[in-house]
């Protein structure tokens, strides 16, 4: 079987023995990991692919059900027994034991598990063992026959789910929504904070990739992740029970941290809990970086993010407030040998600007978005008028129109230069500003800005635009209406057309360089930025991605700490086989939108509770209620616990033991 | 209300009603095993799958809310196979140690066996070692090789007593109901009164006996003023057990607590008073019901003429009924002329 060539993997039959010139390429799955390491064949979720030399596909099977036999839940029969009988039947085979009902009964129970299993791990693994017993008949009732020991193979496993691949953090979410369900609150919340530090923040304002990945949505709406997440972490603080995190001892090198925005919390949170002495310098008088001055107190309040900052200074860590560095102090000082390294994640705290004529001369009436925000939030005085134009399509204009409302703003209008469709903001967050009385302007664009003598705002210029080409985001161009500017009368213009990086306090000749983007250069999965003086220098977040995601941060600086710590230690840096799992299962992409689940649609989601819009616009209490018990246990009842599994035949590289596949979740 | 047909049967069923709670409804029977009234839905045992029209692949209806125009069918050749496959695949670990188990003959397992006509371990057997009971408390004996893991126990220790002191642990196979960290057994028995095998049996008394053998006694527990209902288990006039078998009764619903459950031994004990005893020349002897009676009658008549009504005070128990609580308070006001009438409850 040294050259064959199969896959059943989404459904589409490639078959070397039955002629035809099949090639690898003809398999259309990443040939490799991240790491380099080639790949031979796979089984999982969606079938069964083999092309390179010398994978044993009963060898796979079995592996696979041991695979299966070691992460079955125990919670339901088919899964938990049947795995079991399934793996002692390829055992046998694979033993030259095999008796000739082993295939049949391996077939009769990946049925049974395709469609009785109680979770998808089990529903998927039985998926794959029927196309098994389907494709590899011939094979196994040869190797019966035979009764010759068959080869063992290398092999690497990985469990995940689409909502968990889904999430740049890979919280492991079908654990801690089932935890919900079976009303360990407590419980649920210690599984969020293995992967995340800031489980109520994250549970009020993520993008929440997972619930766009959510199986459930397939049948009658997503599971309400992002809220159920927001409700265990509010329970702990509402019932004032005492957080369950580690007590370290600080045994380890000190570590500087840049910056105590979600990646720097992040990181300095794993550091801690790993023995690490970590200092956090902070620009800014309190912390949480953009999460604290970028979003509105109305979606999340400031005391919540401090509450659980402090959680995290419990751990020992150290954050110096009103200490920028390179103004208060000098970068290099950090690589000067009292910090053995040095993690940068400074965030995007720029706003940009319109690039329009007038800008630069304005002097009241107009201010960036990072910056009006910034302000609002830090009790400075910003200009209030009566009328305001925001230009922007995304969360941070959603943000600016609905503090404006609350400043006291009577007029707001946000000005897009596509239609609501392309818009990048949340569909709840455009809800949400709707019902307050935003008025949305698509398809304009600001062109320049109307001052008076003495640089106020008086007025915007706005151009009609019109729908062209995809570009390539694949979203259609807009283009300009040629002649149709117009003046719109305001008092006010704020754009949150996107932010940058402020890297002025990196030295020129130092360790660390920026990108053609200005965005801090790291070595791939490393999240190494350089080295100087022996002091390793690691950079995650924004500063490193572009302005991305809350959530997109925290995963960063977890990964520069496991990295960090690799560094400090082993004197090296290399990704964790974890992450590069993760990366070849993404390239598989586990959500399948229009998969059939098998299910009634008879559930709809939990809805989230708002004040009435009267009363919520008059200051920025928070906007949203969260869920009740039985809320939250009702929506959590709707996961569908997608695991799946996915077995990597790898070459012999020595990376885990023969016929034992490396596991994790 | 949802309107939807089960095996033909239109049914109208209040909003959020699972398919189960419909089918019972119609007077339709789904055959379950890890599904309890009075628990939430578990779903881990697959027996009560059911076809809906239009969907793909069975449901579970222990667990499917029910909708709007749905076409159920809750028997067919296929569904009846893959229930048998439960009980089979349940077998391949469960011994069948049925004679000198204290659940034979009330066994869920035992009886769906019966009914779909499993008759050998046709899926191999795991090398069956008796696993010695472990005690997990002196009450509650747990034997881990009978376990069907259908989740009951941890479903009721979390969701009725509000515990949570066990759990599943470990993984597929391995996997066994044990000790969670954290939360700590008071011994309720909770968990011996919902497992559908014998995987939890009583501690308390060695002596056992089949159940058609025995019989149940219902009364009312005596240890508080709640009024729990109760079995006692008897065979020639002794207590074997308490068991609590209908959850549908108001107004503990099968539920106890410790001593209700198994604080009965005192009632056969040789220790236990059966006659009154009376103080004389510093001794307490044995007496009759009239000497005692008429003896604290005339202290207490003594004691009023001397000393006033006031001089005298009753105290009573939580274990008296509500009716000789009432009695006693009126004796001590109307016969007596005093309000010092206390309860231990009141503290």
């Amino acid at each position: 079987m040294g050259d064959l060539i199969f896959s059943s993997w989404g459904g589409q039959v490639v078959d070397s023995r039955r002629g035809g010139g099949v090639g690898a390429d003809d398999v259309a799955l990443p040939k490799a990991l991240a790491s380099g390491t080639p790949v031979a064949g796979v089984m999982g979720w969606d079938g069964i692919a083999v092309w390179g030399d010398g994978v044993q596909v009963i060898d796979l099977a079995r592996a696979y059900a041991e695979g299966l036999v070691r992460n079955s839940c125990g919670q339901c029969v088919p899964c938990r027994v049947g795995s079991k009988v399934i793996f002692d039947c390829l055992d046998r085979v694979c033993s030259g034991k095999g008796r000739p009902t082993d295939l049949s009964t391996v077939e009769r129970l990946a049925a049974r598990l395709k469609d009785q299993a109680m979770c998808d791990l089990g529903r998927t693994c039985g998926k794959a063992f029927a196309d098994f017993a389907t494709h590899f008949k011939a094979e196994v009732e040869a190797a019966v026959a035979a009764g010759s020991e068959i080869p063992r193979g290398t092999y690497r496993l990985k469990v995940t789910a689409p909502c968990k691949s889904a999430c740049p953090a890979h919280l492991d979410i079908p654990t801690y929504v089932e935890l919900i369900r079976k009303g360990r609150f407590l419980d649920s919340l210690e599984v969020i904070r293995q992967d995340n530090c800031l489980p109520g923040t994250v549970g009020r304002v993520c993008v929440r990739p997972c619930e766009f990945n959510c199986r459930r949505q397939n049948v009658d709406g997503p599971v309400q992740i992002k809220y159920l997440k927001r409700f265990v972490a509010d329970y702990e603080l509402d019932r004032k029970r005492p957080p369950r995190l580690p007590k370290p001892a600080a045994d380890k090198p000190k570590v500087a941290v840049v910056g105590a925005g979600p990646a720097g919390l992040s990181c300095a949170y794993y550091l801690a809990q790993m023995g690490y002495g970590v200092t956090v310098f902070e620009a800014l008088p309190e912390p949480g970086g953009m999460a604290a001055v970028g979003i509105p107190d109305y979606r999340l309040p400031r005391q919540l993010l401090q509450h659980e900052v402090g959680l995290i200074e419990a751990l020992g860590v150290e954050i110096r407030y009103n200490t920028d560095i390179g103004t208060d102090v000098p970068f290099e000082d950090l690589l000067k040998g009292e910090y053995k390294a040095v993690f940068v994640a400074v965030g995007a705290r720029l706003g940009t600007g319109l690039r329009a004529p007038g800008e630069d001369e304005a002097r009241e009436g107009f201010m960036r978005g990072a910056d009006f925000l910034r302000d609002v939030a830090l009790g400075r005085e910003v200009f209030v008028g009566k009328r305001i134009v925001v230009v922007g399509g995304g969360n941070v204009a959603i943000d600016c129109v609905r503090t404006a409302l609350r400043l006291g703003y009577e007029d707001v209008k946000l000005v897009y230069r596509r239609t609501e469709k392309e818009m990048p903001a949340d569909d709840v967050e455009i809800a949400d500003a709707k019902a307050e009385g935003i008025e949305f302007l698509f398809l304009h664009n600001p062109t320049r800005l109307v001052l008076d003598d003495n640089g106020k705002v008086k007025g915007v210029e706005l151009i009609k635009m019109e729908l062209g080409e995809p570009d390539a985001s694949g979203r259609r161009r807009p283009v300009p209406v040629e002649g149709s500017e117009f003046v719109l009368d305001t008092d006010a213009v704020i754009p949150a057309i996107g932010q940058a990086i402020d890297l002025g306090f990196l030295p020129e000749d130092g360790p660390v360089k920026a990108d053609r983007w200005n965005q801090v250069e790291v070595e791939g999965l490393n999240w190494l930025a350089g080295v100087a003086n022996g002091v390793g220098v690691f950079s995650a977040g924004d500063c490193v991605t572009g302005p991305l995601t809350l959530i997109g941060g925290l995963a960063g600086g977890k990964e520069a700490a496991f990295q960090i710590d690799r560094f400090l230690q082993e004197g090296r840096t290399e990704p964790l086989e974890e992450w590069v799992m993760n990366a070849y299962v993404a390239q598989l992409n586990p959500y399948d939108d229009a998969e059939d689940v098998g299910l009634p649609a008879t559930t709809e989601p939990a809805h989230i509770h708002h004040l009435p819009v009267e009363e919520r616009i008059r200051d920025f209490r928070e906007a949203e209620v969260g869920f009740t018990h039985e809320e939250a246990i009702a929506d959590a009842s709707r996961c569908l616990r997608c695991y799946r599994m996915l077995l990597v035949a790898v070459g012999g590289d020595g990376a885990g033991a023969p016929g034992s596949p490396t596991a994790d979740r | 209300m949802v309107n939807l047909t089960i095996d033909a049967v239109q049914v109208s069923v209040p909003e959020g009603s699972t398919i189960l709670e419909a089918a019972q409804a119609a007077g339709i029977r789904i055959p379950t095993l890890c599904w309890l009234k009075k628990l939430s839905p578990i779903g881990s045992c697959r027996m009560c799958v059911v076809h809906v029209d239009g969907v793909s692949r069975p449901v579970t209806a222990c667990d499917t809310v029910a909708g709007d125009g749905l076409v159920v069918t809750t028997d067919s050749d296929e569904l009846r196979e893959m229930r048998r496959d439960v009980l089979r695949l349940l077998l391949v670990r469960h011994p069948l140690d049925c004679p000198v188990c204290d659940k034979g003959g009330e066994c869920d397992l035992q009886d769906l066996v019966t009914e779909f006509g499993v008759t050998a371990k046709e899926y191999g057997t795991e090398p069956f070692e008796r696993q010695l009971p472990r005690y997990v408390s002196p009450f509650i004996q747990q034997w881990p090789d009978r376990c069907v893991l259908c989740g009951r126990c941890v479903q009721a220790c979390t969701e009725i007593k509000g515990i949570g002191c066990i759990q599943i642990v470990d993984n597929g196979l391995h996997s066994y109901i044990g000790p969670k960290p954290g939360a700590e057994c008071v011994s309720c028995g909770e968990c011996l009164s919902v497992c559908p095998v014998g995987a939890l049996t009583d501690g308390v008394r060695e002596t056992k006996a089949r159940i058609w053998q025995s019989e149940r006694v219902e009364t009312t527990c005596g240890y508080c003023g709640v009024g729990c209902q109760l079995e006692l288990n008897v065979l020639d006039g002794r207590i074997l057990r308490v068991t609590t078998t209908d959850f549908d009764k108001a107004p503990n619903h099968g539920t106890l607590c410790v001593k209700g459950r198994f604080g009965w031994e005192f009632v056969d004990h040789p220790d236990r008073l059966t006659k009154p005893l009376v103080r004389k020349d510093g001794d307490l002897v044995e007496s009759t019901w009239d000497e005692a009676l008429g003896l604290v009658a005339s202290r207490l008549q003594q004691i009023k003429d001397e000393h006033g009504p006031d001089a005298l005070g009753g105290f009573t128990s939580a274990r008296c009924t509500n009716e000789e609580n009432y009695l006693f308070q009126k004796f001590l006001r109307a016969v007596i002329g005093t309000n010092n009438v206390d309860h231990c409850a009141r503290l």
